[in-house]
């Protein structure tokens, strides 16, 4: 049996976080949550990351280029992340750069208050 | 305010061209390509193309903000000293002062530090906390730094190149040299030393970077703005002091009117607000949309459904 939707006033607030992130490897939606999640607890540790409420909302291949003959995978992404935390999350994204031994590199270019205003703002226009 | 970033490590024409096109897209204003003296001047040749490559791009393809920062970066070089004793580097000095605005030094070892610290004829020591345990610095070679404006850099590259306890240990090195800053008020700038398109941050993630290990807007704002700013304004001066202390001026029919003028020349920090940079504003639109919420609530399921 499923938990009854909290009411508006109970649920928590979230903000979204608009990424740019480059990559050796391809990176999909799945494996996305778990590079970000390691990079908030090896910055913040668990006690603080527990706050963030981190979840992948959207994620969109943008490009593939190729520099000095390795190719690079630009992705955009929308994570959620816990209102009024969004400087924490995007510090500790900024110092992630090896995952599973390949490069990788997360920019935050903007905060949004909804998904559709982000995607909108940052991705599409 | 504008971002400069004084230490990208330059290599050749195509990589320092994805690299500065990278770092405008993030939106740093101000970018200084390094090379050891013996590429130095084999790469100052094709300053002007990179500047060219740069005013070409589409402002459309970059996250610079509309209103701040609507010029694309400008490029400059300059000399990374590494790997030079004493003497090797009063030699270089000697040799590539008058042709450099820029010279730094690759710090790490006691007598390379002090020696760098005691020289008004060098800009920067680079990373003074280079393969140490310790800072690099005490109170002695703070008053020096400070005596001979001697800038100290610390670069957000070893944050990111580092884990666990080493990544602390850097940034410990960073706040015990920002506890001698406060001090003794020597120059202290912030640099990324991007090697690869991998290094590059926005300019908001390293402001924020800072903030959360202890610095205060006011020293984000003279490291990223103000020390850099005051390090090419002095050496474009350099050549016209005849000694230390005293500039031939041209062109002044007064003492008073020099000195208006070059107080005129400085910007100082009157409570800027970072929220301003708008690289990334935040939207007010805040209505939370029903089928977003939907959505929302439909992944979260979808993960415990999984488990």
């Amino acid at each position: 049996m499923k938990l009854k939707v909290l009411p508006p006033t109970l649920r928590k607030n979230h903000h979204y976080l608009i990424l740019d992130v480059k990559s050796e490897v391809e990176i999909s939606k799945e494996e996305m949550l778990p590079y970000v999640w390691d990079a908030c607890i090896r910055y913040w540790g668990e006690n603080h990351s527990s706050n963030f409420n981190l979840w992948v909302m959207r994620h969109y291949l943008i490009e593939e280029t190729t520099q000095n003959n390795e190719p690079i995978f630009n992705y955009k992404t929308v994570l959620r992340c816990g209102r009024s935390y969004e400087d924490d999350v995007r510090v500790a994204l900024s110092t992630l750069t090896r995952q599973n031994k390949k490069r990788i590199a997360i920019n935050t270019i903007g905060v949004s208050g909804t998904i559709k205003s982000g995607i909108n703002k940052f991705i599409e226009g | 305010m504008k971002f400069y970033d004084l230490n990208l490590r330059g290599q050749n024409f195509e990589n320092d061209l994805a690299l500065v096109r990278e770092a405008n897209k993030f939106g740093w204003d101000y970018l200084n390509l390094n090379y050891s003296y013996t590429d130095f001047e084999d790469s100052i040749q094709y300053l002007d193309d990179l500047n060219d490559e740069l005013s070409k791009i589409d402002f459309r393809e970059t996250y610079r903000n509309k209103k701040t920062n609507f010029e694309h970066a400008k490029v400059s070089m300059g000399i990374n000293i590494l790997n030079a004793n004493s003497n090797e580097i009063r030699k270089i000095i000697n040799k590539y002062r008058d042709k450099s605005n820029y010279i730094s030094c690759l710090g790490g070892d006691l007598k390379i530090n002090r020696s760098v610290c005691e020289s008004y004829r060098i800009d920067v020591l680079s990373r003074p906390y280079y393969k140490r345990r310790d800072s690099g610095m005490n109170h002695v070679l703070a008053k020096e730094a400070a005596r001979n404006n001697v800038a100290i850099e610390l670069c957000f590259r070893d944050i990111l190149n580092n884990y666990l306890r080493y990544r602390a240990n850097v940034i410990s090195s960073f706040k015990e040299i920002l506890m001698f800053h406060r001090k003794f008020k020597f120059p202290l700038i912030l640099t990324t030393d991007s090697k690869s398109l991998y290094d590059v941050r926005s300019t908001r993630d390293i402001l924020t970077f800072f903030k959360s290990i202890g610095f205060t807007d006011k020293e984000i704002y003279n490291g990223f703005y103000y020390y850099p700013k005051q390090i090419f304004d002095f050496n474009k001066e350099r050549e016209n002091m005849i000694v230390r202390g005293v500039k031939v001026i041209d062109g002044a029919n007064d003492f008073t009117e020099t000195y208006d003028k070059l107080g005129s020349d400085f910007e100082e920090f009157d409570g800027f607000d970072f929220e301003d940079i708008g690289d990334d504003l935040i939207d007010d639109d805040f209505e939370q949309l029903d089928d977003e919420l939907i959505d929302d609530i439909g992944d979260e399921n979808y993960m415990e459904d999984d488990l």
